[in-house]
């Protein structure tokens, strides 16, 4: 019978150190069989073990185009995104997956897409605007980001920024606090909070909204996004929660009827928008 | 089958089986299911074990994988036959839900295929304590909605001599007709299974409450129990249908080996929902009462058209605080 809890080893090819306190990592599958069927959507999740750390969820941050290796981006905050960190290339880690929904991309293909995000809420919103580039033929709409962090630094993916910008990517910048690599940098980067942003910046025409990021700031966006009239189910959230299994029988993550692992992460507002402690 | 035979049969299992069954523990005074050596000791009188019988499909905790470096190593799956002796109706209802949860689990397979099912219930005259027991002998047609392998109907075994045949004898499975031919009792009514789901639908109360509580957080209720519950995970623990676990590493003294264990969890405990940051999206012992409550009467109707409780009352009876959990229904109900 089938172990859904086995893992599949993945190696470590590369590291890009991100920020301060979170690093990308290139990952490549030693079963190169398996590396051919493997396929995921932008939001979906893979638990990694590092046997002696437990497991821990995180988000693809790569375009699923790419079939030689996938990314994920990990901020350092315990047990096993400790260990992580201090992995070198070519170290071996183990993974399940990939479990969860994803965000709807088909909904580019006639519609604009505005991505709000803050800090590591990033990752998922990285895979979307790296699959949007490399489906770009299929997709009539524009893509415009909102992302926000605590200080430059803490913005991820940096190295990306200028290539999103020649296709053609909105790309609006906010840190938290007043900083000079911020106000120096060639990017629209400024001082303040991320939902600032709604009411100086044109919105793209009628969105969808794709929002993973601290709960504190998706309850402000929805608000702002809530003025703008924008339909609830037009806007879709990836969530954050604790998970064991990723199968769906744990219930560590379940909120309301819903389990993230399963029926998320990614869920449209107007479905979950009662539930009390959503977010 | 007569009460002798009835002991004669546990002792032919017992030689390539380990039977578990109620016992009563003298310093607790309480039912527990633990390995039997003398079939005599056995009581099954309608009441219920203080503990449920999942640990046997489910233990509180077990090794998911042994590690050595990165490597997980699966154990051998052979896991030692057993007997589950004297699971009630309610019991049985339970391992209907087990059986779906777990449905593409080797561990619990496995062990699933290992053991034995032996029901039972009380006909005729009965204390006013096991009542319950008794109205659910009678709810029509139960038996062919529970999985066993053998089902016996008991005419109150402290009254009957040793002679006395009053236990009737029902199989639920080709496993069951086997080993009864095998021990060369061939009194047996065949009860073919059909499926979880009775006729008429879910539970009529049931449903009731999964309408009340799926879309609305019943505020007062749920502050008052907050109020109350100390979040000792009692409740979770006896209860027959709470099947949350977490996974965590157990590193040997060995460099780089140790155990990946899977055990109990009770979404009582405030870490249940923790994540990075102090965050957690239970926030207050008011939302993980209704956590708890929603898990049962919402979530699990609706994945597995079940109901997630059994009404079996082992979560009263354990509560220190004397939360009536029968008693909250019946305010949802009236909500
Ligand atoms: C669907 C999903 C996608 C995620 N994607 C990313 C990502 O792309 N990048 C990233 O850096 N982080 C991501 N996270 C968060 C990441 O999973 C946690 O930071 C990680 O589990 C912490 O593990 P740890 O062993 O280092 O921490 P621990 O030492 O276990 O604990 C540190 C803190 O993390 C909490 N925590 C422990 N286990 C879990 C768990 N299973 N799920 C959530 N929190 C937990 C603990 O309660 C504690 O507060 C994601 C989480 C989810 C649910
Ligand atoms: S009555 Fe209590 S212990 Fe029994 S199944 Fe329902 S919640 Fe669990
Ligand atoms: S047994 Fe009672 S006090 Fe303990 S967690 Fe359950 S409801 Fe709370």
């Amino acid at each position: 019978m089938f172990n859904p809890y086995q893992t599949k080893s993945v190696v470590i090819r590369k590291i890009i150190k991100e920020s301060s306190d979170a690093k990308r990592f290139v990952l490549e599958f030693q079963d190169k069989e398996y590396a051919k069927q493997f396929d995921f959507l932008p939001g979906q999740f893979i638990e990694i073990s590092i046997p002696g750390f437990n497991e821990a969820p995180f988000t693809f941050g790569s375009s699923s185009k790419n079939k030689e290796f996938f990314e994920i981006a990990v901020r350092d905050v315990g047990s096993l995104t400790s260990a992580l960190s201090q992995m070198k290339v070519s170290d071996e880690v183990g993974m399940r997956g990939p479990f969860g929904n994803g965000f709807p991309m088909d909904l580019l293909k006639s519609r604009n897409l505005l991505l709000v995000s803050g800090g590591c809420g990033f990752v998922p919103l990285r895979s979307v605007t790296e699959e949007y580039l490399d489906r770009k033929d299929e997709f009539e709409g524009k893509l415009q980001v909102f992302y926000g962090a605590r200080s430059y630094d803490d913005l991820l993916f940096k190295d990306d920024f200028e290539k999103w910008l020649g296709a053609g990517i909105d790309l609006n910048l906010k840190v938290d606090k007043q900083d000079k690599s911020c106000d120096s940098s060639k990017f629209k980067c400024d001082t303040g909070l991320v939902t600032e942003l709604f009411g100086k910046v044109d919105l793209v025409e009628r969105p969808v909204v794709f929002i993973c990021g601290p709960p504190l700031m998706a309850k402000f966006v929805i608000q702002e996004l809530d003025k703008l009239k924008v339909e609830y189910s037009d806007i879709y959230i990836s969530l954050e929660r604790r998970m064991e299994c990723g199968l769906g029988v744990c219930e560590h993550c379940a909120v309301g009827p819903y389990y993230v692992c399963k029926d998320g992460p990614v869920f449209s507002w107007d479905k979950i928008e009662w539930i009390p402690g959503i977010i | 089958m007569t009460k002798r035979k009835f002991y004669e049969f546990i002792n032919f299992l017992q030689k390539d089986h380990k039977v578990y069954g109620p016992i009563l523990d003298k310093s607790s005074k309480r039912l527990l299911i633990e390995e039997i050596d003398n079939p005599e000791v056995v009581v099954l009188d309608g009441k219920l074990t203080y503990y449920s019988f999942k640990r046997l499909f489910f233990p509180a905790c077990e090794t998911l994988f042994k590690y050595k470096n990165n490597k997980l190593k699966e154990p051998d799956f052979n896991y030692h036959k057993q007997v589950a002796l004297g699971m009630t109706v309610f019991d049985l209802k339970a391992l209907n839900l087990y059986d779906q949860v777990f449905a593409k689990d080797p561990y619990y397979q496995s062990r699933r295929q290992e053991t034995l099912v032996i029901g039972y219930s009380i006909v005729g005259k009965r204390d006013v304590e096991s009542e319950m027991i008794f109205q659910s002998k009678y709810e029509e047609h139960i038996l062919e909605h529970l999985k066993f392998d053998i089902f016996l109907e008991i005419a109150d075994i402290e009254e009957l001599g040793v002679n006395g045949s009053e236990i009737e004898v029902f199989t639920g499975s080709y496993r069951g007709q086997e080993i009864l031919n095998d021990f060369n009792y061939r009194k047996h009514e065949h009860i073919e299974y059909v499926g979880p789901i009775r006729e008429e639908g879910l539970d009529k109360d049931m449903v009731k409450v999964w309408k009340k509580l799926k879309k609305n957080y019943l505020k007062t209720i749920w502050e008052e129990l907050g109020k109350r519950c100390i979040e000792c995970g009692q409740c979770a623990i006896v209860c027959p249908t709470c099947y949350c676990f977490r996974i965590d590493d157990e590193p040997s003294l060995s460099k780089g080996e140790g155990k990946r264990n899977r055990c109990w969890d009770a979404c009582m405990y405030h870490e249940f929902s923790e994540i990075a940051g102090d965050y957690r999206s239970l926030s207050s012992t008011a939302q993980r009462m209704w956590f708890y409550f929603y898990h049962k009467f919402v979530r699990v109707p609706e994945k597995y058209k079940i109901p997630g409780c059994v009404k079996c009352g082992r979560c009263t009876d354990v509560c220190p605080v004397g939360i009536d959990f029968m008693g909250v229904l019946d305010r949802i109900l009236k909500s």
